[in-house]
């Protein structure tokens, strides 16, 4: 794939109930004036919102904490490394809910309501992660007869976020709009990076938690 | 008026702004201390959403929609504090650092500490240590608060300890640290001054560290 796709915010599955998991409430659902706020900023994301994704494919080998990928070698901890295994090849991949959300999201949290800033928070997460679905889904149909494992991003399960630059070093310029600051941190905010494993004796299991041996990881399921 | 008549801690558990400030107003009338509501009702208020929070009661909504009442009552009562001619109880510098974006719980213990007489300087995410410092001499800081949400970035709380030893601002300045992957054992092993899982905890620290409580 040589070009970041865009796509229609009509294609993700996402709902209400999906941002009012993501803001903690579980299966509860918020008061009224919490599912109004929720629902509008729903409905305004589908005029603004562009989501895109892009991802490259390259050889690899996994090794016991890291993996290489051409002459670089990502320090995923053994985690991550481990549920790599057996992959073949590798996707490295970026999602986003793009530019245009970004500046939405700016333009809320200039004036300064703490709520509707929290919910377009939460809102902006879905929605990444549903793009991180959506091209799963996409990258599935390329790789027919293979197999793929989750993806796998810096910041989680031991692999540092510095190891961002890394992936991107293997991707275009400006991929999706997409920039790097000096912390390694992505710019807009509400965008994904990292690694998927294919081959065809691919684990696919997620990686929960009982997996993991961060027991203070704040993502931990209780 | 009997104190228990005004519901400025009702309205804040509630969310309820408008309430907050209109009986903030009306305690102010009656000649109620800013300091005596502070104290009263505002540190209560928020308590008791935060145990509210911690029981599975309350959501993160809640207690933002809590902290805009609080902050709604303070914005009146803070310019009476500084007539009333009583010092702030310390100048606080908070940030999260280098590498994590996450600030909900971040401000959320800056509203606190504000509403509790603190003067805060909030430096927002992704802070470097070098940040952290300037403003810590810029501003005077009594005490420094960390934040981190991942486990890959609670490390660079370290590098903040270490760095302020290096410029020789350790013995000025007492440092704070939380986020959900912390707790007191790290805070020990980093040389930090103490930790607090929550905003009332940690007004209660910052006051025990400035002997101020």
């Amino acid at each position: 794939m040589n070009s970041s796709i865009y796509f229609d915010i009509h294609s993700l599955k996402f709902d209400e109930h999906s941002v009012y998991r993501e803001m903690g409430y579980g299966e509860t659902l918020p008061d009224d004036n919490v599912c109004n706020i929720t629902r509008g900023l729903i409905d305004s994301s589908y005029n603004i919102v562009k989501p895109s994704f892009y991802y490259s494919i390259f050889p690899c080998f996994v090794n016991k904490e890291s993996i290489n990928v051409a002459s670089c070698e990502l320090n995923t901890d053994r985690t991550i490394s481990t549920l790599l295994r057996k992959s073949e090849i590798v996707a490295l991949f970026v999602a986003t809910a793009g530019e245009e959300f970004q500046e939405w999201f700016n333009s809320i949290k200039a004036t300064d309501d703490s709520l509707k800033m929290f919910i377009a928070d939460a809102l902006g997460s879905v929605i990444v992660e549903a793009t991180g679905d959506f091209m799963e889904e996409y990258l599935q149909k390329e790789i027919l007869p293979l197999k793929h494992t989750n993806r796998f991003s810096p910041g989680y399960c031991g692999w540092n976020v510095i190891e961002q630059k890394k992936i991107f070093s293997f991707l275009p310029n400006d991929v999706c709009g997409i920039k790097l600051n000096e912390s390694s941190l992505m710019y807009p905010i509400k965008s994904i990076s990292g690694v998927i494993g294919i081959g065809r004796d691919v684990l696919t299991k997620k990686y929960g938690c009982s997996i993991c041996k961060k027991k203070d990881c704040y993502l931990r399921k209780k | 008026m009997k104190m228990a008549d005004y519901k400025i801690s009702e309205a804040i558990v509630k969310g309820n702004l408008e309430l907050c400030v209109a009986d903030t107003n009306r305690a102010l009338t009656a000649g109620v201390a800013p300091q005596e509501i502070i104290n009263n009702f505002l540190i209560k208020g928020m308590e008791d959403i935060g145990q509210a929070f911690q029981d599975g009661k309350a959501f993160v909504p809640n207690l933002l929609m809590s902290a805009r009442a609080m902050k709604g009552s303070l914005e009146i009562l803070k310019p009476l504090l500084k007539v009333d001619g009583k010092e702030q109880a310390g100048q606080i510098v908070i940030g999260t650092v280098k590498g994590d974006l996450h600030d909900i719980g971040k401000n959320l213990v800056a509203s606190m500490l504000e509403g509790c007489g603190f003067n805060v300087i909030n430096l927002g995410v992704d802070v470097s240590s070098e940040k952290f410092i300037n403003a810590v001499k810029e501003h005077n800081a009594n005490i420094i608060c960390l934040s981190a949400l991942l486990t890959t970035t609670m490390t660079y709380m370290e590098q903040v300890v270490k760095d302020l030893t290096d410029a020789g601002l350790r013995d000025k300045v007492k440092i704070m640290i939380g986020g959900a992957p912390v707790n007191k054992e790290f805070a020990d092993k980093i040389g930090a001054d103490g930790y607090s899982d929550n905003a009332n905890a940690a007004v209660l620290l910052a006051h025990a560290l400035l002997e101020t409580a």
